[in-house]
């Protein structure tokens, strides 16, 4: 074996190893639980938990977790209740391993209850939830480097998978932004300005130039002011005009994991250390932890590209979607009908979702061609509990960022038969894939 | 807390001059459709109205076939004018204290209620009606009382009871005459002015925040009225939603067979709204605010898939209280014909708009 690349190898071991400042990683802890706290307190607050959980009959559940129990409208509030507390529990640094634990079992919980509400930046929480699960960060004062490393890998794979996703065709020349922007103009002053056909093209070029350059203009230090001054204004700018919830404070907070290790303590001087840690760090980790934090990137790096080997465009098909940053890049409107066929009298009868579903889910039904699919086994589920057994096929149209509708599900085949069973049932996107 | 820091933001921007004098777009098409469909359309359903109720109290004055024959035909009339104005089901047709679509439209007709009324004897004076129950009027309740006897001529003259049939049906057409009159004036400037509400967000009842908000209902409303037409007043009555058999007393206009004509009158008022469409004096429909790649095809898409449907209701062998029993297979043709226009109003041009679908009204039916 050449000698050069395993000493290389040697050296970048050593150094992920040698402990340092770890004020920064506990910054991060304290800003990250009390987003978890704020995000839990807001989601009550709202109503979500009656409105997302409570009042629909049924629910999509991602595939292989529709065993997830559902609690009771008791137990959902416990739940939240647990993660507000939670989240001030890894704020603090008190009960931490618990709060932590406690705090993903019922965040994953709970997301894993309904596939309609997926957001990336509740992805990206339960990642991070993970990772504050795995390493000691109420412990101080330093800790090995690779856990600094870990958590700004994560928030570079973020950043650099988002911005490689908007390198499409669609993106490039401003959609779906331009449509988003549309309906904005009478806001009194930037109206205007947000409207005017250019705009959204600068935006979206700008974002894209945004993400791909932000993890290394947080890592440089002549670069780093610059680089948090970004993240503030484009995700304040994000914030003002799109309804993402928690997610620009929570990439702001990230942010910070690129600073300097000692930052809140040049900040706060010594008073930070008197309240950062709950402990002393532990004594040297064991030799897989570096190996291990490296599985997991190299994971999160496999995992966004996915839908490479999945057929068809994956922002038509939505395979491979999900799970890989793939964040405002789409807007889809689409209508489905199912009708179904009694296999024994030929009887059909025709079914509109809309009435039984959340406005949210109906949305998410009419433009997602796997869940058209799960709800179409969910019909034919209830009529087999009324003693029926039936053919279930969808009419399907979904326009797609500015697209001419197109039929999306191929309107002959039986969506009724199990997931693993069902035939193709895309039909390919109405236009040149990229 | 949003808006408010997105105009502190603005605020800070405001040194660019060009930027504060955007006009808003969607103004002059609200104005247009509220000046030139709306309150238009609701003025030749207070004309056929008022031209119903004097040809039911001539039927009523001199009762023989020819003028209930005529009678009828004018209610037919003025129905077919009020239900191409279901696609704006808001503003005075909904809220208090007009609430006159409640009062003037509940169907399907409710028998029981309408013979209560007549067997009751009470006064059915103006203002008696106005604490009737909606079931037991409107002009659902006014055509069950001209048609749905077998021989109706005679349940008019009969010696005990047509003298007050006569009396409730010409006071309910009057009452329905009342409430398109109404209407008109809750809509004009110089009456309720509902209208500055429309054009003019937001409003002195701040039902409208903004612009935005009129055309995101008004688009709603058209997906809607589509949805209505195709399951609610064809698939559900003619048993294609649950697989049931046809159950015609549930379909929209009944008794009168004008069924169809209400459906295709609906699909106008949509198609109204959608180009801006009003006889000679043609006004910028809500197609004109989708930008400039997308508004050919769009339109393109709207007209085929309208004039497809309308084909589709032209096949069904009318009545259509008939045809959900004999020729089910025409009625699905027609719903599934309008699932496309119903698919270009939700999927294209709701996106082209930048507008979300909400809940239908009758989801919770």
């Amino acid at each position: 074996m050449n000698e050069r690349p395993v000493g290389a190898l040697r050296r970048l071991l050593t150094a992920a190893r040698e402990p340092v400042d770890a004020a920064g990683l506990a910054a991060f802890r304290v800003l990250f639980g009390l987003l978890c706290t704020v995000s839990a307190v807001r989601f009550v607050a709202r109503g979500w938990v009656e409105s997302i959980y409570l009042q629909p009959e049924f629910h999509f559940r991602y595939a292989g977790f529709s065993w997830i129990p559902e609690p009771s409208e008791a137990g959902l509030y416990a739940l939240f209740g647990a993660m507000a507390l939670a989240g001030l529990g890894i704020a603090s640094g008190v009960l931490y391993r618990l709060s932590a634990a406690v705090w993903l079992g019922a965040f994953v919980w709970v997301e894993l209850l309904e596939e309609a509400t997926y957001l990336n930046h509740y992805y990206l929480m339960t990642l991070l939830g993970v990772l504050v699960l795995a390493l000691p960060l109420h412990r101080g004062p330093r800790l090995p480097a690779w856990m600094g490393w870990l958590l700004r890998g994560q928030i570079a794979i973020v950043y650099v998978f988002a911005g490689l996703a908007k390198l499409t065709p669609d993106w490039l020349a401003g959609e779906p932004l331009h449509t988003w922007l549309r309906p904005m103009g009478d806001i009194p002053v930037l109206g205007p300005l947000l409207v005017l056909p250019g705009t959204a093209v600068a935006m979206a070029w700008a974002g894209t130039l945004y993400d791909l350059s932000i993890p290394l203009l947080l890592s440089a230090r002549r670069t780093r002011a610059l680089g948090f001054a970004a993240v503030v204004a484009f995700h304040v700018a994000t914030w003002l005009l799109f309804p993402i919830g928690v997610f620009p404070w929570l990439m702001i907070a990230a942010s910070t994991l690129f600073f300097a290790p000692s930052w809140p303590r040049r900040l706060l001087g010594a008073r930070w250390d008197r309240v950062a840690w709950r402990g002393a760090a532990p004594g040297p980790r064991p030799p897989l932890g570096p190996a291990l934090a490296a599985g997991w990137l190299l994971l999160q790096v496999v995992l966004p590209l996915r839908h490479l080997g999945l057929p068809g465009d994956v922002a038509w098909t939505g395979r491979g979607f999900r799970f890989s940053w793939r964040v405002m890049l789409v807007e889809k409107t689409g209508l489905v009908e199912f009708r179904l066929v009694d296999r024994a009298s030929g009887a059909t009868r025709r079914v509109s979702p809309r009435a039984d579903l959340t406005p949210q889910q109906y949305k998410m039904l009419c433009t997602e061609q796997e869940l058209i699919a799960e709800y179409a086994r969910h019909l034919a589920a209830e009529e087999r509990a009324a003693g029926r057994d039936v053919a279930v096929y969808a009419d399907a149209l979904i326009s797609l960022n500015g697209r001419p509708r197109a039929r999306a599900v191929d309107p002959s085949v039986d969506l009724s038969v199990p997931a693993h069973a069902l035939p193709d049932h895309w039909i390919p996107a109405p236009y040149s894939e990229p | 807390m949003r808006l408010a820091a997105l105009v502190a933001l603005a605020a800070l921007a405001a040194g660019c001059p060009t930027a504060s004098e955007g006009p808003d777009v969607a103004l002059p098409v609200l104005e247009g459709l509220g000046e030139g469909v709306i309150v238009p359309r609701y003025e030749v359903f207070e004309t056929e109205m008022a031209e119903a109720a004097a040809a039911i109290a001539a039927f009523c004055d001199a009762p023989e076939q020819g003028t209930l024959d005529a009678a009828r035909d004018a209610l037919g009339e003025a129905h077919v004018a009020w239900k191409r104005s279901d696609v704006i089901p808001f503003g005075p047709a909904r809220d208090l204290p007009w609430t006159i679509r409640a009062r003037l439209d509940l169907w399907p007709v409710r028998a029981d209620n309408v013979q209560e009324l007549l067997d009751s004897g009470e006064p059915v004076t103006p203002e008696a009606l106005n604490t009737t129950l909606n079931a037991a009027k409107g002009l659902p309740a006014i055509a069950w009382l001209l048609w749905s006897e077998d021989d109706s001529l005679a349940a008019f003259t009969d010696p005990d009871d047509g003298a007050r049939r006569c009396e409730v049906t010409a006071a309910l057409a009057d009452d329905a005459a009342a409430r398109g009159a109404e209407m008109v004036v809750a809509w004009q400037p110089d009456g309720d002015g509902w209208l500055s509400e429309f054009v003019a967000p937001p409003g002195p009842l701040a039902e409208f925040e903004n612009s935005y908000e009129v055309v995101a209902e008004l688009v709603n409303r058209m997906i809607f009225t589509v949805e209505n037409a195709r399951l609610l007043k064809m698939a559900r009555p003619a048993g294609l939603e649950d697989g049931s058999v046809p159950e015609p007393d549930q379909l929209e206009a009944r008794w009168g067979g004008g069924s169809l004509a209400a459906i295709k009158s609906n699909l106008d008022g949509v198609a109204d709204v959608f180009h801006g469409r009003w006889s000679e004096a043609d006004v910028p429909g809500i197609i004109t605010l989708v930008g400039d790649d997308r508004r050919d095809q769009l339109a393109s898409d709207f007209d085929a898939t309208f004039f497809a449907g309308m084909a589709a209701l032209d096949a069904i062998p009318a009545p259509l209280a008939v045809a959900i029993v004999d020729h089910p297979d025409s009625v699905d043709a027609a719903v599934s014909a309008l699932f496309d226009l119903q698919a270009v109003l939700q999927a294209d041009l709701a996106q082209a708009l930048g507008v979300t679908v909400r809940f239908n009204d009758t989801d919770g039916d």
